[in-house]
């Protein structure tokens, strides 16, 4: 039987999903509207948005009466205190999305070098963090903090990529930068999928793995060469 | 869930982080009864000089019955004894024939649950101890009064009454004024059996920051059904259920990640 408490705990859990799906399929538009320059896409985006922050005002609502009233510990504890960080993390990855729409309204150029793949590959980081935050499997978040390091990679290539696109014709030059802003945006929801990984490592084990040397971007570029 | 160590004092981070110390109190393979009903079973724990120990769980679990052996108050129970094991303090056997149980009382003190003051004046009740082990001198006993009465956080509040009845302070004062009186005596271990079951937040709260500032210069051992309290007070936690010992750790350890399902699901409140 599950008790009151046990069921306001899986109600948290379930809004934080909601919010990933949410964000997800944000991120997923976002892209399609950029790639198929669907301007009437990209506008149902910022809806989205706002029931992602509606959901994270909601969950931060019930995470603070859960905490003030039955002061958790241990697991209960764990949890409420991952699923605030985790929420931030997608609410950033829902602005991220928003940008990226908006911007998508705004580039002229057809020019997207490693950015459709980027976005593929992002959407896959995110869906596999919010798995380890529904089953925890450590293998699986540890994965996704090195396939960062590709994001970052990508990102380098879109930069590259860009001030070569400008040299060649400066008259692009705005429309360039919304594409290089779009990069950027990708490589830092990358960034967020690996915080919401880590925060599952915490909520699961209890280590505290976000600043850990080992797990530094620098610490894991020399473990992959 | 990963299996717990052998070792049941099992809080090697706590030991590796202070200088290498003996134990204030050490029990080995306690078994203790009521007749024929044996209410702890195989209990081994280290207790430290100056840290705060928190005994926890359900009614009945045997942690008030434990916390009782320490300073022998169970001898007044008929048909209570060991079975097996030991309870020592620094190198002492409690129960060595050699053991004068009233000079383990001394130096082992005990708070209770409910406040007991004497039906006498603040005063007299803080120095009553002092009185009975043959104190005389005046100017010996004021100065302890003031001293103990200080330490419990009391003095600025009753110094202008300290010949006024105890019944007449309110139930967080009489509360401090009974560790008062315990602190007079100059014990080395203080045993508190839920001290602030009885009081309102406020007065839990001065209670709590006197068990914090007393752990400099006492080992305490602190009862308690509040599993907030335990966290906020003490440096390592004991859960207890059914007269084992399930767990013992750093606190922080046991309300953030204990290594045994029964210890979180008993503070998390899953079971009682």
């Amino acid at each position: 039987m599950t008790t009151y408490f046990e069921h306001n705990l899986e109600n948290v859990k379930s809004k934080l999903l909601l919010m990933g799906q949410l964000a997800h399929e944000s991120l997923k538009l976002s892209i399609q509207a950029l790639l198929e320059g669907d301007s009437a896409l990209a506008k149902t985006i910022k809806t989205k948005d706002e029931e992602i922050d509606d959901l994270e005002n909601e969950l931060s609502d019930s995470v603070t009466t859960y905490l003030s009233t039955h002061a958790p510990v241990a697991a209960d504890l764990r949890l409420l205190v991952a699923t605030m960080k985790i929420s931030h993390e997608i609410e950033r990855i829902g602005d991220e999305a928003k940008a990226i729409a908006r911007r998508s309204r705004k580039t002229a150029t057809h020019e997207f070098n490693e950015i459709p793949k980027m976005g593929i590959f992002v959407q896959g980081m995110l869906q596999d963090a919010l798995s380890t935050f529904v089953e925890y499997d450590e293998d699986q978040a540890k994965a996704i903090w090195t396939r960062d390091l590709e994001v970052d990679q990508m990102h380098k290539k879109n930069n590259q990529f860009c001030q070569q696109l400008v040299e060649q014709n400066p008259t692009l030059a705005s429309s360039v930068f919304e594409v290089l802003f779009i990069s950027k945006s990708l490589e830092r929801i990358g960034d967020h999928a690996v915080n919401i990984s880590k925060e599952t490592v915490f909520m699961a084990t209890s280590r505290d793995v976000r600043h850990a040397p080992e797990y530094k971007k620098s610490a894991l570029r020399k473990e992959l060469e | 869930m990963q299996e717990a160590p052998q070792i049941k004092n099992s809080d090697e981070e706590y030991l590796a982080d202070t200088e290498p110390k003996d134990p204030a109190i050490r029990i080995r393979d306690l078994d203790f009864l009521y007749g024929d009903n044996q209410v702890i079973h195989d209990v081994s724990l280290d207790i430290f000089p100056k840290e705060v120990m928190a005994f926890i769980g359900p009614s009945g679990c045997g942690k008030s019955t434990l916390l009782r052996c320490l300073n022998r108050m169970n001898d007044l129970v008929d048909g209570a004894r060991i079975g097996k094991g030991s309870i020592e303090i620094h190198g002492t056997n409690l129960h060595d024939k050699s053991v004068d149980v009233i000079e383990l009382r001394k130096r082992v003190g005990m708070v209770f649950q409910k406040s007991n003051p004497f039906p006498k004046s603040i005063y007299q009740n803080v120095a009553y101890g002092l009185q009975i082990q043959g104190v005389r001198s005046k100017r010996v006993i004021d100065e302890k009064v003031e001293q103990s009465l200080r330490k419990a956080a009391l003095w600025e509040e009753v110094k202008d009454r300290l010949n006024e009845n105890a019944y007449g302070l309110s139930g967080g004062q009489q509360q401090r004024l009974c560790i008062a009186r315990t602190l007079a005596v100059e014990p080395e271990i203080i045993l508190m059996d839920e001290p602030c079951s009885a009081l309102d937040p406020v007065a839990t709260g001065r209670v709590e920051e006197l068990i914090l500032g007393l752990k400099n210069e006492y080992t305490i051992v602190v009862v308690t059904h509040n599993m907030q309290q335990a966290g906020r007070i003490s440096d390592r936690t004991a859960f207890f259920y059914l007269g084992k010992l399930i767990e013992c750790d750093q606190t922080k350890k046991i309300f953030l990640n204990p290594i045994k399902q029964q210890t979180e699901d008993y503070i998390s409140g899953k079971f009682g």
